[in-house]
This record gives C-alpha cells, sequence and structure tokens, in this order.
C-alpha cells in the first residue's frame, strides 16, 4: 500500500504549564489516503477541533502547544519543518473552513479580496489575474450575480454564501487535503444538504482528500468513508462507517448511535447520553468514558485501554472488548 | 473544546473580602503607598515644615537642600520643603472637595437625567455642551471669571468634570430600570426611593468609586495648571502650580525649584491613577482595559 | 453619503447652541460689576463706563445675548477690548500657528504611538509592552507645562540644541519653522503617545483573538502579514477616534504649551485675553474651539463608517 496522504501519530496537544498543564488532545493517530473522506466524531470538548487545527499548526499560543506526536503530509513531517515552509503548506496544499462563516471572514474585507488573496500570495498573481481567478471560484461554488458579489463585503451575504465564499477561498489553490470544522453547523438544513452536496461534488472535481470533523452523526453517514470517534482527546474508535456505524465496540459509540432516534430527524440536536462531557480540568484518571460508561470496570479506573483491533481496519480502545485480550493485542502489535 | 475554556482562571474563592483582595492587588497597592506619602504630607504638613512656607529668609536665596533647607530655599529665600508640603494639603485639599462636589452633583444629574425621560433629553444636551469644550480651557476660564480663589478653582473643575460621573449613574439607572424583576417591582408599586438606594446607587457605586479616583487625579493635574496660569489661588499661596510658575523665571540659576514642585503633582497623580486602574481591577471587572 | 453629513451637522445644532451660551454666560459669572472689574484697579469712572458700554453691560443680558447671536450669524464675533481688532481677526491670525503646532504634535502621536501599541500587542511582557504601558501611566500624570520646563532646561539650557521659546513662521525660514516647534509638539506629544499606544495595544490584543485572523493565516498568510493587513484595518477602526480625540486633547494641551514657549497661536490668544480679562475674545475663542472639536468629531464619525463598511449612511 502506497502511503498515506496525511498520516497523524501520538499527536499531544496541551494546555498550560507545569503543574496546570492540561491535556486536550491525548496520543491521538489517524491516517486519510489521498482522495478518501475520513469523519471525525465527538461531543464538543472531545478535542476533534483541536487536532485539526494541530494538523496546520494552528494551535492558539500561548496557552495551548503541541507537545508531542507526528503529522506526516505528503511526505513531510509538519511538525518538523519551519513557519515559513508551514505557511506555503496551509491554504496551498491544506485547506481548511471553520464553523462560523460570519466570523471566520474579515468584515472589512470585501469577499472577493479574501477569496483573491490566498492565490496573489501562494501563485504570486498579480492582483487582476487573482481577481479573475476569483471570480471564476465564486461562480464555481455556486454563488449567482458572482461579479457584484465579489465586491460585497461579508455581512451583506447570506450564511451559506459565506460558506461558499470560504469553501472558494480554502480551495483557491486547489489543495490536497480540504479541513471542515463544522462546515455546516451554523446553518440551517436546506443550506446543510446544498454546502455538503458542493463539498461532495468539488472533492470528486479536484480529487482532494477531506477530513470532516463534526458531531453530527447524519452528516458523517452520508459523507464519508471511514469516520474516528473521539472522546475525551483520545480516538475511541476507528474504523469504516459500516464497521463503526454497523458493528459499534466501544460503549460511547454504542450509546452515541442509541441516543439518536432516526438519522432522518433532529439532525441538529447533540445526541445525549447520561452524565456531561468532563472538561479539560476535570477529565478522569483511567479511560476517560468510565464515569459515564455503562460497561465500566475497576480496570478502567486505572488505566487508559490501547486500542485492539476488532476486525481488518476497525478499532476500539475498550477493556470490555471480549474478542482480544490487552496482551494479544500488545503483542499482535508487536508482531 | 477551545482554548478559552482551558485558559480560564481558577474562579475566586468565595468568602475572601474585598480588602483582603484589594491588597493582593499590586496596582492597588502601589498606588495606595505613593497616594497615602502624600496625604501623610499634607496632613501632617504643620508637623514636617522646617519653617513657615510664606517666612523669607532674605539672606538665604537659591540655597543648595542642606539640613536647614531639606530642598533648599527660592528667590525670596523660603523654605522649598515646607511650601511643598504645604502645597500636598492644598493640593489634595481642592481635588478631594473637586471630587465630593462631582459625586454629589454627577449623581443627582444622573439620577434625574436617567429616571425622568422628560429631563433626559435637555440634561444630557447640556452635559453633552459642557464635554464639547476642552476640559481645561473651561476650567480656566470660569476660574478666570469667578476670580482667583481655591474656592473658584474647585468650582470650576467640578462644573467640568461633572458630566463624567452623571453619565455613569445615569446608565446605570437606565440598565437597572429594564431588569425584569425592577420592573416587576415597579408594576406591583415598589417606591422610586426604594428602587434608587436598594439597586440604582449600589450598582453605580463600583464604577463611580473608580472614575472619582481618576477625576481626583485630573483635579490635582487640572488645579496645577491653574495656578500655573495665574487663575489658581493666587501667590504667595504655596500650591505646587504657583512654585512651578515661580520657579519658570530661574530655570538657568535654579532648575529645582520648578523641578521638585512638578516631581510632587507626577507623584500624585501616578499614585491615583494606579490606584483607580487597581480598584478598576478588582471593583470593576467589566471595566478591565486588557491588561493581562 | 452627503445625507448622512447633513444628518449630523444637524444633530450637532443642539450642542453647539447650547455652547455658545455656555461660552456667552462666562462673563456672568465675574462677580459684582463686571465692568469695573474688568477695568481694573485704578481705573476711573469715566474709564469704568466705557467698558461698561463697550460690554453692553448696560444693558440686560438677554438683549446682550440676543446681539451676541446677530453677531454669530453674521460671521462676528465682537470687538477686542486690548488688541484694537475684531475677534474673528484675532483668531484667524492664530489659528494657523496652532493648527501647525498640534498637527506636528498628531503626527508623532499616530506615528509612534500605533507602531508601539501593535509591537506590544504582538510581545506582552516584553520591554516594548512595559514601556508602552509605563508611558500611558506617565502620560495621565504629568502636567505637561511642568514636562516642557524640564525639556526646556534639558535641551535649550543644559545641552543648548534647540529654541526654547518663540515662533518662526514656515514661509520665513522652513528649517527655524521645524526647530521652533521640536521641543513643543515632543512636549504635546509625549503624553498622548502612551495612551494611545496602550489603547491601540488593547484593541490588537481584542483582534487578534478573531477568528478571521486564524483564517487568515490557515489560507497561508504571512504572520506579518495578518497583522498589517487583516488585523491592523479592524484595529483601526475604534483607534481612529482615540485619534479623534486624542487631537482635541493636543489642541486644548496647545492652550499652556504655548503659554511656555511663547508661541503665538490660539492658546496663547486666549491665555493672554484671560489675563487681560479680554472677555469678548475668551467667549469667542472658546466658542471656536468647542465648535471645532465638535466638526472634528463629525470627521472621526465619517472616517469611523468609510473604514467600517458594516456602518451604512442609511440609518443612524
Amino acid at each position: 500500500m502506497t502511503e498515506p496522504l496525511l498520516s497523524v501519530e501520538g499527536l499531544r496537544v496541551v494546555f498550560g504549564q507545569g503543574a496546570r498543564e492540561q491535556v486536550a488532545v491525548d496520543g491521538v493517530s489517524f491516517q486519510v489516503a489521498a482522495g478518501e473522506t475520513l469523519g471525525i466524531v465527538g461531543e464538543s470538548g472531545s478535542g476533534k477541533s483541536l487536532t485539526a487545527l494541530a494538523v496546520l499548526r494552528l494551535v492558539p499560543s500561548p496557552p495551548g502547544r503541541i507537545a508531542g506526536g507526528r503529522v506526516r503530509f505528503e511526505g513531510r513531517d509538519l511538525a518538523g519543518i519551519s513557519e515559513r515552509e508551514m505557511e506555503r503548506v496551509r491554504g496551498a496544499r491544506i485547506g481548511m473552513i471553520f464553523q462560523e462563516p460570519m466570523s471566520a471572514l474579515n468584515p472589512v474585507f470585501t469577499v472577493g479580496e479574501q477569496v483573491a488573496e490566498a492565490l496573489r500570495v501562494h501563485e504570486g498573481l498579480g492582483r487582476r489575474e487573482a481577481s479573475a481567478r476569483a471570480l471564476a471560484l465564486l461562480q464555481r461554488v455556486g454563488i449567482a450575480d458572482a461579479p457584484r458579489r465579489m465586491k460585497q463585503y461579508p455581512h451583506e451575504l447570506s450564511g451559506g454564501m459565506r460558506q461558499r465564499v470560504m469553501i472558494a477561498a480554502a480551495l483557491a489553490c486547489r489543495p490536497s487535503l480540504l479541513i471542515a470544522d463544522e462546515p455546516t453547523t451554523a446553518l440551517d438544513v436546506t443550506i446543510q444538504a446544498q454546502i455538503l452536496a458542493l463539498l461532495r461534488e468539488l472533492q470528486r472535481e479536484m480529487g482532494m482528500a477531506v477530513v470532516l470533523i463534526t458531531h453530527d452523526l447524519g452528516v458523517v453517514a452520508q459523507m464519508v468513508d471511514r469516520v474516528v470517534v473521539m472522546y475525551g482527546g483520545r480516538v475511541a474508535e476507528e474504523g469504516t462507517v459500516e464497521q463503526v456505524f454497523g458493528r459499534p465496540s466501544h460503549p460511547y459509540t454504542r450509546l452515541l448511535l442509541e441516543s439518536i432516534p432516526s438519522l432522518d430527524h433532529d439532525r441538529d440536536r447533540l445526541p445525549t447520553i447520561p452524565g456531561m462531557v468532563p472538561t479539560l480540568a476535570e477529565l478522569p484518571p483511567g479511560c476517560r468514558f468510565h464515569p459515564r460508561c455503562p460497561q465500566a470496570m475497576a480496570v478502567c479506573r486505572e488505566r487508559a485501554p490501547d486500542a485492539v483491533t476488532v476486525e481488518p481496519g476497525h478499532r476500539a480502545a475498550c477493556f470490555a472488548l471480549p474478542q482480544i485480550h490487552p496482551v494479544e493485542a500488545q503483542s499482535g502489535a508487536g508482531a | 473544546m477551545t482554548a478559552a475554556d482551558a485558559a480560564q482562571p481558577p474562579a475566586v474563592p468565595a468568602g475572601r473580602s474585598l480588602l483582603r483582595r484589594l491588597l493582593r492587588h499590586r496596582l492597588f497597592l502601589t498606588g495606595s503607598i505613593l497616594f497615602g506619602l502624600m496625604l501623610v504630607m499634607a496632613v501632617f504638613a504643620d508637623l514636617i515644615q522646617v519653617a513657615a512656607p510664606e517666612r523669607m529668609h532674605y539672606r538665604f536665596r537659591f540655597q543648595n537642600p542642606s539640613w536647614q533647607f531639606p530642598l533648599g530655599t527660592d528667590n525670596f529665600g523660603r523654605d522649598l520643603w515646607s511650601r511643598l508640603v504645604h502645597g500636598a494639603r492644598l493640593s489634595l485639599g481642592i481635588g478631594f472637595a473637586v471630587v465630593v462636589m462631582t459625586g454629589v452633583a454627577g449623581t443627582a444629574i444622573g439620577l434625574l437625567s436617567g429616571y425622568f425621560r422628560r429631563l433626559d433629553e435637555p440634561l444630557m444636551r447640556v452635559m453633552d455642551a459642557l464635554m464639547a469644550f476642552p476640559a481645561i480651557l473651561l476650567a480656566i476660564a470660569i476660574a478666570a471669571a469667578l476670580g482667583p480663589s481655591a474656592i473658584n478653582a474647585v468650582i470650576a473643575l467640578a462644573v467640568v468634570y461633572t458630566p463624567r460621573t452623571a453619565r455613569i449613574v445615569r446608565s446605570t439607572v437606565l440598565v437597572v430600570r429594564e431588569m425584569e424583576y425592577i420592573q416587576a417591582a415597579l408594576a406591583f408599586g415598589a417606591r422610586h426611593r426604594w428602587i434608587i438606594f436598594r439597586h440604582v446607587l449600589p450598582n453605580s457605586l463600583a464604577p463611580l468609586i473608580v472614575q472619582l479616583t481618576f477625576i481626583f487625579a485630573y483635579a490635582v493635574l487640572a488645579e496645577s495648571i491653574l495656578s500655573f496660569l495665574g487663575v489658581g489661588p493666587p501667590p504667595p499661596t504655596p500650591t505646587w502650580g504657583n512654585m512651578i510658575a515661580e520657579g519658570k523665571d530661574y530655570l538657568r540659576e535654579a532648575p529645582l525649584l520648578a523641578l521638585f514642585p512638578g516631581l510632587a503633582v507626577m507623584l500624585t497623580a501616578l499614585g491615583l491613577n494606579i490606584l483607580g486602574d487597581g480598584l478598576r481591577d478588582v471593583l470593576d471587572p467589566r471595566l478591565r482595559v486588557q491588561h493581562d | 453619503m452627503g445625507e448622512f453629513i447633513l444628518r449630523r451637522l444637524l444633530a450637532a445644532i443642539p450642542v453647539l447652541l447650547i455652547v455658545t451660551l455656555i461660552a456667552a454666560s462666562i462673563m456672568q459669572l465675574v462677580p459684582g460689576d463686571p465692568a469695573a472689574v474688568i477695568a481694573g484697579q485704578g481705573a476711573s469712572d469715566a474709564e469704568v463706563a466705557q467698558v461698561r458700554a463697550q460690554l453692553g453691560l448696560d444693558r440686560s443680558f438677554v438683549v446682550r445675548l440676543g446681539e451676541w447671536y446677530v453677531g454669530l450669524a453674521r460671521g462676528d464675533l465682537g470687538h477686542s477690548l486690548m488688541l484694537n481688532r475684531s475677534v474673528g481677526q484675532a483668531i484667524l491670525e492664530r489659528v494657523p500657528v496652532t493648527l501647525a503646532l498640534s498637527g506636528v504634535a498628531l503626527l508623532l502621536t499616530v506615528l509612534i504611538g500605533v507602531p508601539a501599541g501593535v509591537l506590544a500587542a504582538l510581545r506582552p511582557n516584553s520591554w516594548v509592552d512595559q514601556l508602552v504601558l509605563t508611558m500611558a501611566l506617565i502620560g495621565v500624570s504629568v502636567p505637561n507645562f511642568w514636562l516642557s520646563l524640564m525639556l526646556i532646561v534639558l535641551f535649550g539650557v543644559i545641552v543648548d540644541w534647540l529654541p526654547t521659546g518663540g515662533y518662526v513662521p514656515f514661509a520665513e525660514d522652513p528649517v527655524e519653522w521645524a526647530r521652533s516647534l521640536v521641543l513643543p509638539s515632543i512636549s504635546l506629544a509625549l503624553l498622548q503617545i502612551g495612551l494611545l499606544a496602550r489603547i491601540t495595544r488593547a484593541t490588537m490584543l481584542e483582534v487578534l483573538r478573531n477568528d478571521y485572523v486564524r483564517t487568515a493565516r490557515a489560507k497561508g498568510l504571512p504572520r506579518r502579514m495578518v497583522v498589517a493587513k487583516h488585523a491592523l484595518k479592524n484595529v483601526m477602526i475604534p483607534v481612529v477616534t482615540v485619534i479623534g480625540i486624542s487631537f482635541g486633547l493636543l489642541l486644548s494641551g496647545s492652550v499652556v504649551i504655548e503659554t511656555v514657549y511663547s508661541i503665538p497661536g490660539m492658546g496663547r490668544l486666549l491665555a493672554t485675553a484671560i489675563f487681560s480679562r479680554d472677555y469678548p475674545v475668551i467667549q469667542g475663542g472658546l466658542l471656536v474651539t468647542a465648535a471645532t472639536l465638535v466638526l472634528l468629531n463629525l470627521v472621526v464619525d465619517l472616517l469611523y463608517a468609510a473604514l467600517d463598511p458594516r456602518v451604512t449612511y442609511d440609518r443612524r
């Protein structure tokens, strides 16, 4: 098998210093193949957005910082390159779009300018060329009357249109990976569907990989190939959508799936599970999920479970998994 | 999960008294000490003077600092230190009188304006107009018209600074009267006096105290300007502004004459400003300038 | 746009009316017989009577107020008691000098204050940051006339590099003009720089926390460009308002500074008028200054609107 486009290994993101240090992302690993769509699912506080920011080295610092792990992208370790080289990756090789298209766009520049500037920086285009390309991009992402819209400011556009602008800006330089952090959460249901359809279309057209971060299991089911379920800063379960949704192995995933009455209804609502999502300061020792877990055992309070392979390509981190004992998993990993 | 969640400082443990929080605050403490020193000088001026401030020692004009004259003497042979400590008494006295007048007048106007909608528009227009003038210029003009004296300086400065306090009280009234439980209380026939004394004034207190601390600092600075320009308490009254004005003519021969009283003004205003910053941090965190 | 300006001008009229009323009332504050006070001690009865007639003090305040407004409507601010010319003429002669002084001071304030504030925000707790905070505190704690005297001692007396007073018109000798403005404009600006820097710093810190800054970084813009383009334009919107306030403070600070440095501007005119109880000049000067500040606020609002596309001219 060829090397994956993006490979994250043992990523750690921490906040604070010394005794007050808190681990927000704790040894997260996953891979994304070229052209593939990976979903990262979790409640807010699970560390999914920070993981995405860490890939681009955009964790707000201070107080946060990347404390360990490797991020291999297109054959390079992004953790090891200079800030200048990183700037040439951001926006050019990896595009990113955010949840709130209102606050994510600069209110005092026209949307045309905000799409064009990535082209000017990365491809050295002149003002006029960049502007022409931006116009074409805006038309491509489905903005009607693009020549007029280009000269408008974000507050003059609807939420759906703003997200289209964000997409145009993120894809301006045809990146090989797009990270979309809750791209439709702030939008109406009908607009959500349009934006998702647009993303799928553009993905096929440009052949790029997509990392879709969301708490919305419905979006995951219809959009992605593989899914990573995160809880408390760690990966709880990982596999294809069929594996994870059809045969959930981690108690957390099972509860998540049971808590939605139907995938087609009520997609906006966060699935509810007994107990509260822990904040960083109150993360429990051992398995992060044990206080809320119906199957919690003594060992769950003491140690964090390693991921075990449930079936090829399907892994989960839980002591309650009957098939494989942790010892075998370790020796299996060593062999 | 956001960075802000993680960066949230731990909540202040309940039950810690306001005083302890103030004393732990470095700005507040520094400002208090600076201002406290000036206050001690002002209060005990008669005890720490080495000569009467007006007494002229003709044989000892332009003396350098010595045991007999701690900061030296001026062109009339008056002891600079003794004049300086009496200047503290005048400056702080005038500043304090301005603070009291501004506080009372501002509160009254603010209450009237916030409470009676019909008065709001005219009162606030007058406040706007007063604020349209450069503060110091208007104070000079008023003080000059009234005639040079300490009381007139107080009146002039109080007129100039009252709009600022009036605005603060007014805005608290506007906020408080829109609160649901006040609306409900009004519907059930609560008396206005109850609302004013139980809700409006307590809510205005923190921002008002902070603002008055800054006004105290402005007043000390402005008084020195009035005196310097000759519209404050007339010479030979030892105000700091008068002393600087007198020292101005001897900058070449005796620069210390202008240096010391200016330093006194600066340290007093600095102490009050730091004190005000500290008070604002502790009493009224909403107003806090991003300070870290 | 034109309508917006018109509406703002109309909104300023009530304030300006009260401003004129306050300016006109200043003489009412003079205790006893203003004419006697103005004529000075030892003036003969005839001289007092002459002053009284000249100022119209023999008529009621309401009548004089009416005359003052009639004069204003014709652009006539009255006649100076001392200067042997009309108040308007006296003011017009002095305005360019004050504008030059406060303009140079404003330039210094903005050119130093804004970059210092940005630097301080980018490196919290660095020496620049500490300096900005210290300067801001000193700026609100030092009397500017005293600072001027100390600068005179330092640069005029001890090292003797610069003129310590007087003013040379630009047309006469540009070099001497610049030299004569160095100390006065520094005296004025020094206290404003810290304040402007502190506010710029606070605004920048807030702006940098916005999502769009992260977006700009995610697009791969270099950090310098993110700060200088995306953040700075947002910072300047509130800072322009502060610069307007700064300019107002510089204008009023010039009253004292011009007196200290013997610069023949508006400030000195007013200070002299106050000393010699030249009330028409005091009233006219106050009015012109306040009106200038009201207009300045209008200009600042327009600039604000020009910088921030979210502000529309159609609604208030």
